[in-house]
């Protein structure tokens, strides 16, 4: 089977070089240093997935993710050293799929690759992570065998977190797809709370449903399991 | 504009309750009653002589006592008529002689001199006893100003002081009155309200006066008909504020302006000192933030620049003796390299929270956050680092909200557990827990490691290079860290303290208040729990 094609978008030659080597085993990599180029690359070469890099020498890497949104959905993950909440959320409202702030470690970045391009081939209709089940069609959710019981809101936010397993999904894009225009960010950390109190083993120490912090929320996939 | 209600001095209102020509009226009359009282039985045995010499002392009593001359005159003129009709004989009726009104006339004169002297006597008097109450006053109005802590409570003083003299209703401007707020109101009782003040026209005179520096309103060359009077209250060619009376009632007395101007000198006096000291207490906590920020650099620096040498000597050993190197020893090296690689992130990590707080002042941008998200964010962290470690949280089932910067507390919490970490081996239990206490919310770190030196316990929270040694017990790296979260939680309005368990290991607490407070990057002493 033919590898997956990986377009590396990154100023910095020594993480081009070393992501080449590291990444280079599992998929065919081709890397552009300028956004200007990259976007040509994307139109010839179709790449199925890219890593853009926020902070190129000749556009910003936010106007290039927009452009590339204008005529292509391929799944993209933003390679970034800023750090702040606010440039995340940003990337993300731009149509990210993913964000990993520099400095990371190769195994995350494989992580990462690897739950965006299976997120992108999902339509599901019930969803399996260790010990929890959920029927979207029966609206049911179990863990170990044993019936939840979540009100009809929660059962939606965990629908949506789930069918978007693995991904970060911004506070307002949730308060959006459960409340439409009347939610808040109150109600919607208070309804988390309440998940986590039906969902986790210890709701102290949640592994279904994670936090970003001042971004959003995840739930998680097999990934997270694997240590 | 802010209204400053006024306490009206008692003995203020209980004058106003009689006129003073009703009281002196009345006094005029039963004098010359008791006069006629005394002198009509003994008309006959008294020679004239004594009579007029007794009309003469109630006249020269009757001056006393009443204020001016006006009442001492009309008493001698009736005291004259009345003794013409009542002892020159025949009695009880008016008879002109000759002789008679010549020694009225003459009587008449004496009084009225005598009634001038004693009014202008008294006035003197009076004079000074106003000038001593004037002395006693100002002393007051001094020692209040004096005790006055902010402009605020200076405001409130004046207000009171000067609405109780002049009786009329004012405004202090302590900033340009185009700036809405800058005015403390006071109204008295039988003037205007705060309407007649807090409005477009009035506030333009009122800066007129801020900016020119000059006196306008009420029959001045600016806004002649207005009835309200500014003044400037001036030090060393800066307006300190700008001072409104109200003149729709009466006038300005000389003497009022007199008082007026003796007061003002005063305010400014006190403004000027407040001044001084806020700018003294600024440039302190400015000093203070200065030095905090510097120590943190230097021990930062010294942070960076260990791992960096670590860095480089592994790189250049490797580079220089790649054929000659066993793979073990190599790959020993290069391990080095990513575990200090490691380390330098975290640092940076820190720095960058630093510079979060330091930029802004210490305030920070904070938001609600669940508690307990906070904590299995930075928990998640600490796993996915220290894969080894086993991290055992406990949050209450009630739902905790802070209001904090998520990403500086978390920064925390990591800072924390880290140490725990470095100061434990893999099969000691690092516990977070969270609760809520009188307001607070208390998050706890706690480990059963080798716990924190005496040394360093004495300044936890201190950075200090001389104890950030790589080797020392809680490991030298926590130094840095815990000035880090010292520096985050105050910034919070919280404390934080850490202290050795009894059974072993170290604990770290620190609170956050749960209501946001005003003024908090001021509070927070570190070590008290």
């Amino acid at each position: 089977m033919k590898a997956e094609l990986i377009l590396i978008v990154e100023d910095e030659q020594i993480i081009i070089d070393f992501l080449t080597a590291s990444l280079g085993q599992y998929y065919e990599i081709i890397s552009n240093t300028h956004g200007i180029e990259a976007i040509e690359t994307i139109k010839v070469r179709k790449p199925n997935l890219i890593l853009l890099d926020l902070g190129l020498p000749d556009i910003d890497g936010l106007s290039v993710l927009k452009e590339i949104r204008t005529f292509s959905d391929v799944p993209i993950i933003i390679v970034s050293a800023r750090h702040m909440e606010t440039e995340k959320v940003q990337a993300f409202e731009s149509g990210a799929d993913d964000y990993v702030t520099k400095p990371f470690g190769n195994n995350e970045l494989l992580a990462r690759i690897r739950r965006t391009l299976r997120s992108r081939k999902n339509y599901i209709s019930e969803f399996k992570l260790q010990d929890l089940y959920i029927n979207f069609q029966k609206r049911i959710i179990t863990r170990g065998g044993k019936r939840i019981k979540l009100t009809p809101i929660e059962f939606d936010i965990v629908e949506y977190l789930s069918k978007n397993a693995g991904k970060v999904l911004l506070h307002d894009q949730i308060i959006h797809q459960i409340w439409g225009f009347g939610g808040d960010k109150q109600i919607l950390r208070v309804n988390m709370a309440n998940i986590r109190r039906k969902l986790e083993v210890n709701p102290a120490d949640p592994v279904y449903i994670l936090t970003e912090v001042g971004v959003g929320y995840r739930m998680a996939d097999e990934g997270d399991f694997r240590h | 504009m802010r209204n400053i209600e006024i306490t009206l001095n008692v003995d203020d209102q209980k004058i106003r309750k009689f006129s003073p020509v009703l009281v002196n009226s009345i006094i005029t009359i039963l004098l010359i009653l008791l006069m006629l009282a005394l002198t009509l039985p003994l008309r006959s045995k008294l020679g004239s002589q004594n009579l007029i010499l007794i009309y003469s002392l109630f006249v020269l009593i009757t001056s006393c006592v009443t204020e001016g001359y006006v009442y001492g005159f009309i008493s001698a003129i009736i005291s004259t008529l009345l003794f013409d009709v009542l002892m020159v004989q025949p009695w009880n009726q008016f008879v002109p002689t000759i002789k008679l009104p010549l020694t009225l006339a003459i009587m008449l004169a004496v009084t009225m001199i005598s009634s001038i002297i004693t009014a202008h006597m008294k006035k003197l008097t009076l004079i000074a006893k106003s000038k001593g109450e004037q002395s006693e006053h100002l002393y007051q109005l001094n020692r209040g100003l004096l005790n006055a802590s902010d402009q605020e409570a200076i405001m409130e003083i004046a207000n009171n002081y000067i609405v109780n003299h002049i009786h009329r209703s004012i405004v202090f401007y302590l900033d340009n009155p185009a700036i809405p707020d800058s005015g403390f109101f006071s109204q008295y009782v039988t003037d205007v309200g705060m309407e007649c003040f807090d409005n477009k026209s009035e506030r333009r005179v009122a800066a007129y006066t801020y900016t020119h520096q000059t006196i306008s309103g009420h029959k001045t060359s600016y806004d002649y008909d207005g009835k309200i009077y500014y003044i400037p209250i001036l030090s060393k060619e800066k307006t300190l504020a700008v001072l409104g009376i109200s003149c729709h009632n009466r006038d300005l007395y000389e003497k009022e302006l007199g008082f007026i101007r003796l007061v003002n000198s005063q305010i400014a006096l006190a403004l000027e000192r407040e001044m001084f000291e806020t700018d003294h207490q600024r440039m302190r906590i400015e000093s203070e933030r200065v030095k905090t920020r510097n120590s943190l650099l230097r021990a930062i620096s010294h942070d960076i620049r260990t791992p960096l040498t670590n860095i480089l000597g592994a790189a250049n050993t490797l580079v220089e003796e790649e054929l000659t190197l066993e793979h073990r020893v190599s790959k020993k090296l290069i391990f080095g390299i990513k575990d200090e690689t490691e380390w330098l992130i975290r640092v940076v990590e820190n720095l960058l929270s630093v510079s979060k707080i330091a930029d802004q002042n210490m305030h920070i941008t904070k938001t609600d956050e669940a508690a307990e998200e906070i904590i299995s964010e930075a928990v998640r962290m600490i796993r996915k680092w220290y894969p080894d470690w086993s991290v055992h949280v406990k949050t209450p089932d009630e739902f905790i909200m802070v209001h904090v910067d998520p990403t500086l507390i978390s920064q925390v919490l990591i800072n924390l557990m880290e140490n725990s970490v470095k100061s434990s081996t893999p099969n000691d239990l690092i516990l977070v827990n969270l609760k809520k206490e009188d307001g607070y919310a208390v998050f706890e770190v706690s480990d059963h490691g080798r716990g924190i030196s005496e040394e360093l316990l004495e300044n936890l929270f201190d950075a200090k290079p001389g104890l950030l040694s790589r080797d020392s017990d809680i490991n030298g790296r926590a130094g840095i860290g815990l000035t880090i979260c010292s520096t985050i939680v105050q910034a919070h309005g919280g404390t934080i303290c850490g202290y050795n368990k009894e059974k072993g290991g170290a604990s770290f607490v620190f609170k956050l208040p749960l209501q946001p407070e005003e003024g908090e990057h001021e509070s927070g002493i570190n070590s008290d729990c």
